[in-house]
């Protein structure tokens, strides 16, 4: 039975305590799972936090694996779905290098085309942010690579919501 | 009320209704163990943090209640994880007591200071460490309960010695901590019930897989029942074995790597199987793509994650065995259409007529495990006795000759296959049940493992049978050297030490060597009345296999019944 390999979503809805995090990462972990991105942030009930969790696999995979999370008694609620059938949204910092004037102008073009805001400008160097859903993220990293040099980047990995 | 930390757990224990706990004291847990002096809660002093997991398993097979154990920070920590892996592979309610270095050194690599929480996490339902004495009533409260309720498992609690000695105001009251854990069975599907009940009705070859959460169910009652109605024979898993005595007419014994053929054979014929209450070890199925290809699956479990993850079925069904199964009864007792199977009885006793000497023929000197086996198996009581085991050859062995008249009265290591544990798991099964004959089947290898605990048996007074099937060898890595490493043997031979018979007298206890039947008898007889643990020493032969055998990663119907010619 094979299935198609994606991005997917595991959301978890937990008791915010300590060893949770290591707790279900740790049972992501022993399927051999690799988690591409995870965000952690209270939610609107206190002492309950939500965390997402990037990974790619499969949908046999992802079922299994929400089973096993739901049996952690301090995970109050757990669900999945491929990264593509949410909303999403991710912000990223971007540090480039900027050797000559001319290069600014490139970079302004390239963010107002993205809506991308230069948070702070020096002389050299340039911090930009960006939110969005992540493939457009990557996309402006891209093509931000093509014209200047990254010295730092910085990724939140998805924050999502079900449509 | 003003309790100290110590004093708020021996009482959250009571609350339990523990009344034995097993452990081995050392600095950051004297508190608790200066508040058990004051107790009438019994202690059972272990010898190695590794016997005390496993009297407190065995404990907890034996009874069906939660066995605990006691251990201090560090290396005793520690040497519970395989205690506590091992319980938690068979799905067995233990509660383990940590201590921990005080709360203001966690962190700073303190003397005997170990991270158990962080270590047995993969390996407990769920663990604990306390940072406050009132939170005491609470987590004792909650761990009881996710040990006990649902797919049992153990628990871990990690206590910090200040707060032992910590003096708060305690309230004892019943609540818990369970946003995410519900401990009531799932609710069944009727539905599926009822689909099931049809599929079952309707089908010309059934058979019924049992595996251990009938036992922790205690479902055993309703599977006899159901077989019964559907005239549908029934294996089990080894963690099954007991569920249905296998005297009954319907039952065909264990199946799997070692198990009886005609099981195997009738699993790769069924047209219908219902599977209750078992997680598809590969060790039970072999080859997982290959088991019971043409059958329909219905697979009853209470855990959610046990549906489609080894073996895909066709309807799963969610929910406690006890419960699915009275359904089931109901459904079929006024289901019109249920079809006698003779056909498909005379198929299976064709089967057991094929392999009836499957394991007869076997070679070399002493006496032969199988014949000792059916000895103690006739000459126990059911009901009245209990048989656990090692790990190895005298395990298999014990699955296939030992026959199991009642449930909880087989118990083994089956998921983790910890060699040493059939001794401390008898220790543990006689302190829940003292009127029972308790038997430890094991071999030299194991028993060596965890032999320190006879000084345990002999001064806390703990009768039990130890009966060794002495190969002086590593039995089943040298089957396995045999039969899939071309007899090039290495690091299986252990050398004939130590004299098991000196060893038993030096500790206290009794200790024989039979060189035939009638003496191993006889011996046997004796050690039933004995007061006193004895230690029967069986000379077998190197030579001797296990067999029927499934090699692993092939499927059940290459069940070989003896050796291959080569």
């Amino acid at each position: 039975m094979s299935q198609k390999v994606e991005p997917m979503v595991i959301i978890t809805v937990v008791e915010d305590r300590p060893g949770v995090l290591y707790k279900v990462s740790s049972v992501i972990r022993r399927k051999g799972i690799n988690i591409d991105a995870i965000t952690v942030a209270p939610t609107t009930e206190a002492g309950v936090s939500k965390m997402t969790f990037l990974v790619n696999t499969d949908s046999n995979t992802i079922n299994q694996l929400v089973r096993q999370i739901e049996k952690v008694p301090t995970v109050i609620l757990v669900g999945s779905s491929p990264l593509k059938n949410l909303h999403s949204r991710e912000l990223a910092l971007i540090k480039v290098n900027v050797s000559k004037p001319s290069d600014k102008e490139v970079i302004y073009a390239l963010t107002s085309k993205f809506k991308a805001q230069v948070v702070e400008e020096e002389a050299f160097t340039m911090t930009i942010e960006i939110v969005g859903p992540p493939s457009e993220v990557t996309s402006f990293i891209n093509q931000l690579k093509t014209t200047t040099e990254i010295v730092d980047l910085a990724r939140t990995g998805p924050v999502v919501l079900s449509r | 009320m003003l309790v100290s930390g110590a004093e708020a757990i021996v009482r959250s224990l009571k609350r339990e209704g523990v009344r034995v706990v097993f452990g081995l004291p050392g600095g950051a847990i004297l508190p608790l163990y200066d508040a058990l002096y004051d107790s009438d809660i019994k202690h059972v002093l272990g010898r190695h943090e590794q016997c005390v997991a496993h009297m407190a398993d065995g404990f907890a097979r034996a009874s069906g209640r939660p066995g605990v154990c006691i251990a201090t920070s560090g290396p005793g920590a520690t040497n519970l994880v395989t205690g506590i892996a091992t319980a938690y592979m068979d799905s067995s309610p233990i509660i383990a007591i940590t201590g921990q270095v005080a709360r203001y050194m966690i962190g700073k690599d303190a003397f005997q200071e170990a991270d158990i929480v962080g270590i047995v996490t993969p390996i407990t339902k769920y663990s604990f460490q306390l940072t406050s004495a009132r939170e005491i009533p609470r987590v004792f409260k909650t761990a009881f309960t996710i040990a006990t309720t649902r797919r049992p498992g153990p628990v871990l609690i990690d206590v910090p010695v200040d707060v032992q000695r910590e003096q708060v105001e305690i309230e004892f009251t019943d609540e818990m901590d369970l946003k995410g854990y519900n401990p009531n069975p799932p609710r069944v599907d009727e539905d599926k019930v009822k689909k099931a009940a049809k599929v079952l009705a309707e089908s010309e070859r059934p058979l019924i897989l049992a595996g251990g959460g009938v036992k922790w169910s205690g479902a055993h009652e309703e599977l006899v029942k159901l077989a019964e109605l559907l005239m549908a024979p029934v294996a089990t898993t080894l963690m099954g074995k007991g569920v249905i005595a296998e005297d009954h007419p319907l039952s065909l014994g264990m199946i799997g790597m070692h198990g009886k053929a005609h099981a195997n054979y009738a699993v790769l014929e069924c047209d219908t199987l219902l599977a209750v209450g078992v997680r598809f070890s590969d060790r039970s199925t072999g080859k997982f793509d290959e088991f019971a290809k043409g059958a329909y699956k219905i697979h009853v479990d209470i855990d959610s994650a046990e549906i489609n993850k080894n073996v895909i079925v066709d309807l799963p069904i969610v929910g406690d065995a006890k419960e699915v199964l009275r359904l089931l009864i109901k459904e079929l007792i006024g289901f019109q259409g249920t079809k006698p199977h003779s056909a498909w009885i005379n198929r299976i006793k064709e089967f057991k007529a094929m392999f009836e000497c499957e394991t007869e023929g076997s070679v070399g000197g002493g006496l032969k495990p199988s014949m000792v086996i059916k000895t103690i198996s006739r000459l126990l009581e059911p009901g009245k006795s209990i048989v656990t085991t090692g790990v190895g050859q005298n395990q298999m062995w014990s699955a296939i000759h030992y026959i199991a008249k009642s449930p909880r009265s087989f118990i083994t290591s089956g998921g983790l296959g910890t060699m040493g544990f059939g001794f401390p798991a008898a220790l543990g099964a006689k302190v829940a049940c003292p009127d029972k004959v308790v038997v430890d089947i094991d071999g030299d290898g194991s028993f060596l493992m965890t032999e320190q605990d006879l000084a345990t048996s002999v001064t806390e007074n703990i009768p039990v049978i130890v009966v060794i099937l002495n190969n002086s060898a590593l039995g089943m890595v040298r089957q396995w050297q045999h039969l899939l490493y071309r007899r090039r043997f290495i690091a299986s031979s252990l050398g004939g030490v130590p004299d098991f018979v000196k060893l038993a007298q030096a500790f206290g206890a009794e200790g024989a060597r039979p060189n035939s039947y009638e003496e191993f008898e006889e011996t046997f007889k004796q050690a039933m009345k004995s007061e006193i643990t004895t230690v029967i020493d069986v000379p077998i032969s190197q030579e001797e296999r296990v067999f029927p055998m499934v090699l692993p990663g092939r499927p059940l119907s290459e069940v070989l019944i003896s050796e291959p010619k080569s």
